[in-house]
């Protein structure tokens, strides 16, 4: 295979990851004035690819398919707006105990999961979404229904973090710590016994692998994940309702991951970043090309180009995105005595 | 000999600088919206007493400078605020002493004054966040034309104080998230005066913080929300809405249900949103002030079916149902209700009040009343006459005229009159300012507008519509 042979020199592009990480709101702040756009698009895409790496984890790794992760996400923004702005808890302890509350979340959808798979799965995920969107609403004495709810602005350390560009440096610090801890989560036992079970169930658990335990765990660390996503959310938004968390927002989730390759941790970044920037960017300066020069009226474009992309991905680059990249690099390391078989 | 002429240069130096006096002043220029800040420091040492007046020069060029202005000595800033912006400005200043003796004037300073982000000298640029894509993409369409319209007709005019509107439009799909980046982006990238419409309450909602953050007004919130008009929650100073809270219609029509008839029994039948929530809250209010009890029953949002719900209503005996729907709600209530042969007073509140209800509902329909913030746009209001004769001369096919064009028609018309009020340099303070002039006025084609301070509502009356034989007929004054 090819991924096996090369994952571990993955480890360099660490430091290189964080540099970047670092560097680019400086760039972008010497490049244009309207660099607050763009850094309010680049948090997006560090709160996604924190819920993208732990579905990664769920769906890629372990095989089992989440439509409901917005939920989760909504899970940990609900409470830790209530517990912060309605208990009085501070904000750091709300970024852990919020993630652990949407982890048990994540624990109880894990149930259902030891009996059944594949589509029935996923569309009980999906009912668990339309179960906490009313649970929310219900919940009115804390959450004011449907209304939608303010949060405050994080505090850390008697820091209040307020406007994208600090949000850019809290966002990207837990999400560049996410990517290491998922990354050290797959290279471990517990990440060898979720691909064990992707890969067959009954090979896996008569290798001694309790599957029952191992899907818990991975519903739980991927709820724990989406919980803090949501979190970060919650407070860099300063206001979430109902109408954040649609079900169509899953559906993202696993485009992201899918079109990013699933079963990589990298490929979950890469896809969240390509769809983000996709549905931002290109998306509407394509609209705006169409309107000038055809004057075509394109408000549907945007599900046209997601589906097209995750259409033309799975078809042609069921790898995704990263598994292109490993394609490219390992050409080019074997160049120019590259079997040509074996890049056909 | 390299010694020799280093002194000789010093000395010289020495020289040139005995012959000149030093001016007593250190001069800065600052640009700002519309004006330039002179700023001066007189040096340690000189005795200001001495001097009368400070005369300031100003020219275009940095040659030519021409006196303009003299101010008291004991001043150390002028404003300067008849500039034009984005044009170069060279001022100096010296100070004259009894006797006109003169000063050594200052060094010469360039100063720049610049137009507020989204107006130039013949420009101003709002932003409008509609749903292009979503759940609402008809009203997406609907609502700019019809704002266009009236912006078209201004800027045929002559536009506001010489300056043309234009209006860019940004898809924020309903949803609260797209939203704020649609709005960041109209904000940090395009640069826009001030926004004008964003749907949806939630979306409105989520823009608050930014509203807060970049201190731009929003102007007619495209919901219905009383919840936009609350002055509690963050940026509220920023939004100026137009149309009666759903809190409020809910509140009047209970108010009316309860003067119909001696023994009422009020139900409401609300969608389980935030558009409810809202509906209940003015519903909760009529309990506390007329000591009743409501039955209330609740649907999804995109439900078709409501016979539990109508079952209900009909046992707990309800005389009068408000029903807090769209189009398809009320349309599909009534029709069950007489299905079930039950039949109360239905009531709705405004987005009910649409024309397909009548001619959907039929039979079923017959008497329903809705509530309604805006006069009508086939009546003979001079304002909703205006509007029939513009989407004539316009060419607005038949179909796209209604309630929801003409809601687009007469929230330019307040746009337009806030822009106006803002004065002939409109920064955003003065538009929000200038709002906050409105008192009861009545030439937007809607209902009479109040702003001030404390109160950001606009409108909070109500006038009453019912199907008679089919057709929409106002049966009621303003009612509070």
């Amino acid at each position: 295979m090819i991924k096996g042979r090369y994952e571990d020199e993955n480890l360099k592009w660490i430091p290189l990851l964080i540099g970047l990480v670092i560097l680019i709101p400086f760039a972008l702040k010497g490049m244009t004035f309207s660099y607050k756009y763009y850094l309010y698009i680049l948090n997006t895409v560090g709160v996604y690819i924190i819920l993208t790496v732990g579905l990664d984890l769920l769906s890629g790794y372990t095989g089992l398919i989440s439509l409901g992760h917005a939920a989760f996400m909504a899970i940990g923004a609900y409470s830790s707006a209530i517990l912060v702005d309605q208990v009085g808890l501070p904000f750091m302890a709300s970024l852990i105990v919020s993630p652990i509350i949407a982890g048990l979340f994540g624990f109880l959808v894990g149930f259902p999961a030891l009996r059944v798979s594949g589509m029935y799965l996923g569309l009980t995920t999906m009912g668990f979404g339309f179960i906490i969107r009313r649970l929310i609403i219900a919940m009115r004495e804390w959450t004011q229904g449907s209304g939608g709810l303010v949060v405050s602005a994080p505090e850390i350390f008697g820091f209040t973090i307020k406007g994208d560009w600090a949000n850019y440096f809290l966002v990207w610090t837990v999400a560049l710590l996410v990517i290491v801890a998922v990354r050290r989560i797959v290279k471990s036992k517990i990440g060898r016994a979720f691909m064990a079970i992707r890969d067959s169930e009954q090979a896996a658990e008569a290798s001694g692998i309790n599957l029952a335990k191992y899907k818990m765990l991975s519903f739980f660390i991927s709820g724990v994940l989406a919980g803090l996503a949501g979190v970060l959310m919650a407070h860099t938004n300063h206001f979430i309702s109902t109408d954040h968390f649609d079900s169509m927002l899953s559906i993202y989730f696993i485009i992201m991951v899918l079109v990013g390759g699933a079963g990589t941790v990298y490929g979950a970044v890469l896809g969240t970043v390509f769809i983000v920037l996709l549905d931002n960017l290109f998306v509407p300066e394509l609209e705006i090309l169409l309107h000038t020069m055809f004057s075509i009226e394109s408000g549907e474009l945007e599900s046209f180009i997601f589906g097209l992309t995750m259409f033309l991905f799975i078809i042609f680059q069921p790898t995704g995105l990263y598994g292109m990249w490993l394609k490219m690099r390992i050409y080019w390391k074997l160049f120019p005595f590259n079997p040509k078989k074996r890049f056909n | 000999m390299k010694k020799l002429t280093g002194l000789l240069i010093i000395i010289g130096l020495m020289f040139i600088n005995c012959g000149k006096q030093e001016s007593p002043f250190v001069i800065e220029s600052k640009g700002g919206e519309y004006v330039i800040n002179i700023s001066w420091n007189v040096t340690e040492g000189t005795d200001i007493k001495k001097f009368e007046e400070f005369h300031i020069y100003r020219g275009e060029s940095d040659t030519m400078l021409t006196m303009f202005a003299s101010v008291n000595p004991n001043k150390n800033s002028y404003l300067d605020s008849s500039i034009v912006p984005s044009k170069d400005y060279f001022y100096k200043i010296l100070a004259v002493a009894k006797g006109s003796e003169e000063s050594k004037p200052s060094k010469v300073v360039k100063g720049r004054g610049y137009f507020p982000l989204g107006i130039t000298n013949n420009e101003i640029l709002l932003g409008n966040v509609q749903d292009l894509s979503g759940p609402m993409k008809e009203l997406g369409m609907l609502l700019p034309s019809g704002s266009n319209l009236y912006f078209d007709y201004v800027n045929q005019g002559g536009g506001v104080h010489g300056r043309k509107i234009r209006m860019l439009v940004e898809d924020g799909q309903y949803n609260p998230q797209k939203t704020v980046a649609a709005v960041k982006k109209l904000i940090e990238m395009d640069n826009i005066f001030c926004l004008y419409h964003v749907i949806g309450t939630s979306p409105a909602e989520a823009v608050r913080p930014l509203l807060e953050e970049s201190e731009i007004p929003l102007i007619a919130p495209a919901t219905q929300s009383g919840t936009m008009s609350d002055m509690t929650r963050p940026g509220a100073r920023y939004i100026f809405h137009t149309d009666t809270g759903y809190d409020r219609q809910a509140f009047i029509l209970t108010k009316y249900a309860m003067g119909m008839e001696k023994d009422v029994k009020i139900g409401v039948i609300y969608q389980d949103d935030d558009y409810g929530e809202n509906v209940l809250k003015g519903i909760g209010e009529a309990e506390a002030e007329f000591g009743i009890s409501v039955q209330k029953e609740s649907f999804q949002r995109g439900a078709t079916e409501f016979a539990g719900q109508v079952m209900n209503l009909m046992k707990g005996g309800c005389t009068h149902v408000i029903i807090a729907g769209i189009v398809k709600e009320p349309i599909i209530i009534m029709k069950t209700a007489a299905a079930m042969g039950y039949s109360p007073q239905f009531m709705g509140t405004s987005p009910t009040m649409d024309h397909r209800v009548a001619l959907a509902a039929g039979a079923a329909g017959e008497g329903f009343i809705a509530a309604n913030f805006s006069q009508l746009w086939d009546s003979d209001n001079p304002i909703a006459a205006q509007y029939r004769d513009l989407c004539k001369k316009a060419g607005i096919p038949g179909k796209m005229m209604g309630m929801y064009h003409y809601y687009g028609f007469t929230t330019a018309i307040v746009m337009v009159e806030g822009l106006k009020r803002a004065g002939k340099n409109p920064t955003r303070k003065k538009l929000i300012r200038g709002l906050e002039t409105f008192k009861n006025w009545d030439e937007a084609g809607s209902q009479p507008i109040t702003y001030n301070r404390n109160d950001h509502a606009g409108a909070e009356k109500v006038l009453l519509v019912q199907i008679q034989n089919g057709k929409q007929i106002i049966i009621s004054d303003w009612l509070e």
